[in-house]
């Protein structure tokens, strides 16, 4: 953090829009060298990015897969004129748009770079991460969680994964400090056994109604998620604070935040020999 | 005309044979994509796809699994379903393949599907697949299809079945 005889000058330095951040003591000139990967455009990844992108964050780089479309309205950012086009690209113009003004020098500028990517066997995937110095996975689904996670473990950069629950009311951030902390293969354990007879709940299948796909999907707790691990993230780049591996948020019924400090799993197949 | 819903199909025999997967004999070379002993795997891998040819009892026919030429962890896969409906996917093999399953990108079996809900109806089959797979790296690309045909049929029994439902609801009126 900065010392407080340094803030007043820094916040002289820099353009208005950073003079709050710097007086809360962050050091934009630190955030401003750094890059962080933001994997999936969706209700987490753009409160991240908007969060790093107000905050001084130098270069983001944004990979979705996906194009904006009506549903995705509940979330925030997208309008009505990026339906059909890509996730990352609209995103990374919004931000660009919020922190690079005319009036502003442009050693303040936010860089990015769009990719609309499957990042599951991606053959650029490893070099982006390489170049990141913070890896975000803001992901729906396990396996591109996990591609990112072997790379980022393999080649040192921190991790920090944000998920939500079905139901949209809880939601979780696990932190990956490669070594020190669990990765995420640390927790996902997938240990199955092969089912030599038909699966019992499949035959169930056959006998009740296909239960009507739903991804539940709430701004309120994606934000509170969101906030978290940019928060993480901040303390990691800017070196203060203490790291705390797992998160866990719920917002149903009552409101509850749980810290815990879990141990790495002896034999992880991304981390194990570390 | 209620010409929608094929009622023999629902009351017929069940579709979907688990069978055919027991059937395809479990991987003897272990090895990631890339690494040591992936050559051999992947000849193995190639030997395994014989057998699904026979997935038609499946109700799909896989016609085509060829590798990307650059990318030795993508392929394209064509086939068709009984009725003739076009089946054209990616399939793309996770980091950690094959001790995690494949994926299915953008896999579409005429207007029915069975994906995993969290992938908004991109990635198919993802969370069952995950439950049935070996830890082991002993499934392949050819257990994986031949799941995908398994669920792919029991999921449109199962539409045919809801809409029928949904249907005499609304005669009940």
């Amino acid at each position: 953090m900065l010392p407080l005889d340094a803030r007043n000058q820094l916040a002289v330095e820099s353009p208005a829009m950073f003079s709050r951040i710097i007086f809360a003591g962050l050091d934009i000139r630190k955030l401003l060298s750094k890059t962080a990967l933001i994997g999936g455009a969706g209700g987490l990844g753009v409160i991240v990015g908007e969060i790093l992108a107000r905050t001084g964050i130098g270069k983001l780089i944004i990979i979705d897969r996906d194009i904006v479309e009506e549903e995705n309205f509940n979330r925030l950012v997208y309008s009505r004129e990026d339906i059909n086009k890509p996730k990352a690209e609209c995103f990374a113009k919004k931000l660009e748009s919020i922190r690079n003004a005319p009036n502003i020098a442009s050693k303040f500028h936010l860089k990015t770079e769009a990719y609309q990517e499957d990042v599951v066997a991606w053959m650029e995937l490893e070099k982006l991460i390489e170049r990141s110095d913070i890896i975000f996975t803001c992901f729906d689904n396990e396996a591109a969680r996990i591609e990112l996670n072997a790379y980022a473990t393999a080649l040192n950069k921190p991790l920090i994964d944000g998920g939500t629950s079905e139901n949209a009311l809880r939601g979780m951030i696990i932190t990956v400090l490669p070594g020190k902390t669990p990765c995420l293969e640390c927790y996902w354990s997938n240990q199955t056994l092969i089912t030599i007879e038909e699966p019992e709940e499949d035959q169930d299948l056959k006998t009740s109604l296909l239960k009507v796909p739903c991804g539940a999907s709430l701004a309120t707790t994606m934000n509170i998620i969101g906030s978290i691990q940019t928060e993480q993230a901040l303390k990691i780049l800017l070196g203060y604070g203490n790291i705390i591996p797992m998160i866990r948020v719920s917002l149903e019924d009552d409101l509850s935040v749980t810290a815990s400090h879990p141990n790495r799993r002896s034999g992880c197949p991304a981390c194990g020999e570390l | 005309m209620d010409d929608s819903f094929d009622i023999k199909f629902t009351r017929g025999p069940v579709v979907g044979h688990w069978d055919f997967i027991k059937e395809i004999p479990l991987f003897l070379n272990i090895a990631q994509v890339g690494k040591r002993g992936w050559d051999k795997r992947l000849q193995e891998e190639l030997e395994k796809l014989e057998y699904i040819k026979k997935l038609k009892k499946d109700n799909i026919l896989f016609t085509k699994v060829e590798q990307d030429a650059q990318n030795p962890r993508i392929f394209y896969v064509e086939g068709s379903s009984e009725m003739n409906e076009e089946i054209k996917f990616i399939l793309r093999l996770p980091i950690r393949y094959p001790f995690v399953p494949p994926y299915a990108e953008e896999y579409y079996y005429g207007k029915y599907s069975f994906y995993s809900y969290s992938d908004h109806g991109r990635v198919a089959c993802l969370d069952k697949i995950n439950n049935r797979w070996d830890s082991e790296g002993r499934h392949g690309i050819a257990h994986f299809l031949a799941m995908l045909g398994y669920y792919t049929a029991l999921a449109r029994h199962n539409v045919k079945l809801s809409s029928i439902t949904r249907r005499s609801k609304r005669k009940s009126k």
